[in-house]
């Protein structure tokens, strides 16, 4: 992927004194970027069993209730 | 040879007033130990085991079983090096501002969907969502909620739902069982009772909406859980980082206590989880509260009975 447009937060200063792959690092706007720029959080990969892993529950309770899964 | 008898790091030695325990973390189990074995553990985490086996010179047998029941239960083991094998501190930080919430939601007073997004924005993980009414349109208001939740940080989700009847929990059951995140649809005022779930994550309880509101924890049960632990030491784990809001959108540090800090139709929910009144509870540790903290279980139990301040950096539990 050819980026073809470059913007840096260094300054010239600060990247002559910096290792020489500060130089081909990027800004970006966050929100372009999302997650592998699919701006979301989870993904649903079937292959990585992704819905699996979406949920755990809480070490604590914190309801008053405490519901226990059958061994 | 074994110059130090050395604790596991998973291992936490908690004193009390008449006894004292050894909670094992990695096994999850808990032994009670008197007081006397505390001092012993102490001088051997201190010194050279030689040294301190000298020292219990005139207690030979008391100071042998002692270690026996330490080496038999796994607690402790020989070695050479002591400076290798470090502690686990009992530090404790989290990212979220706000750890869990729980909702209650009649489809009116205010806007729910709002409120997830902002308790999203507080890195909220566990969310509890108690409806308080139900019918069939309700249940495309319902998905409408869960696809909201979808791509936001909660890491599982709870739904309280009116019991109907047995097709209308199949309905729902088969409608939302594809939102992983949800952990367990709980229905309340419901004629049967079944509290555990194995492959349907359904559960039924006789209880009505005003009875869950306000029930309290089993002080029967407690948790043996390290992070517990180590949230125990400086906050309250039952408060800490807790947020409620009842179906008319008042704000509360718990579903159950009386007190409103705020209305979420009027204020935002940071602007009202960041007051200082609002996170009084959260640093009431149990070591604070009177009865309590000298309890050698006081940090593998759950308090959440509202504390009052008696004397300064003292509270008791109030009644």
């Amino acid at each position: 992927m050819i980026n073809k447009k470059k913007t840096t937060i260094f300054s010239k200063q600060e990247l002559e004194e910096l290792p020489l792959t500060y130089r081909l690092m990027n800004e970006m706007e966050t929100e372009n970027v999302g997650e592998l720029y699919l701006k979301s959080v989870f993904t649903n990969s079937k292959k990585h069993y992704s819905k699996s892993y979406k949920m755990y529950i809480s070490s604590k309770p914190i309801s008053n209730y405490i519901i226990k899964k059958d061994e | 040879m074994n110059k130090f008898l050395n604790l596991f790091a998973f291992c936490k030695i908690v004193d009390g007033t008449e006894q004292s325990i050894i909670c094992d973390f990695q096994k999850l189990s808990i032994k009670y130990i008197p007081n006397s074995m505390v001092e012993v553990i102490k001088k051997l985490q201190g010194n050279e085991y030689l040294k301190v086996k000298e020292e219990f010179n005139d207690q030979k047998s008391v100071f042998k079983s002692y270690v026996d029941f330490l080496i038999k239960e796994k607690f402790v083991f020989f070695s050479d090096e002591r400076d290798n094998f470090v502690p686990i501190e009992n530090y404790w930080v989290s990212p979220e501002i706000i750890n869990n919430a729980i909702l209650e939601y009649n489809f009116e007073n205010y806007k729910i969907e709002e409120v997830l997004d902002q308790l999203d924005d507080l890195n909220c993980k566990f969310v509890e969502i108690r409806f308080l009414d139900y019918n069939n349109e309700k249940l495309l208001q319902i998905e409408k909620i869960l696809n909201h939740c979808n791509n936001f940080g909660f890491r599982s989700m709870r739904l309280f739902l009116p019991y109907i009847d047995n097709k209308t929990v199949t309905k729902i059951y088969h409608k939302f069982k594809e939102y992983k995140k949800v952990e367990v649809f709980i229905f309340y005022n419901s004629p049967k009772e079944k509290l555990t779930y194995k492959t349907h994550n359904t559960v039924f309880v006789k209880k009505i909406m005003d009875d869950i509101r306000t029930s309290n924890f089993n002080e029967k049960d407690i948790i043996i859980d390290l992070e517990y632990y180590l949230e125990a030491q400086k906050h309250n784990p039952y408060y800490n980082k807790k947020v409620s809001i009842n179906y008319l959108g008042n704000v509360k540090n718990c579903i159950k206590n009386k007190a409103v800090f705020g209305n979420i139709n009027i204020s935002s929910l940071l602007s009202i989880v960041e007051t200082k009144s609002f996170q009084e509870l959260w640093y009431v540790s149990h070591d604070k509260i009177s009865g309590i903290c000298t309890s050698e279980m006081r940090y593998n139990r759950l308090v959440q009975i509202p504390a009052i301040l008696t004397t300064p950096f003292q509270f008791k539990v109030s009644t």
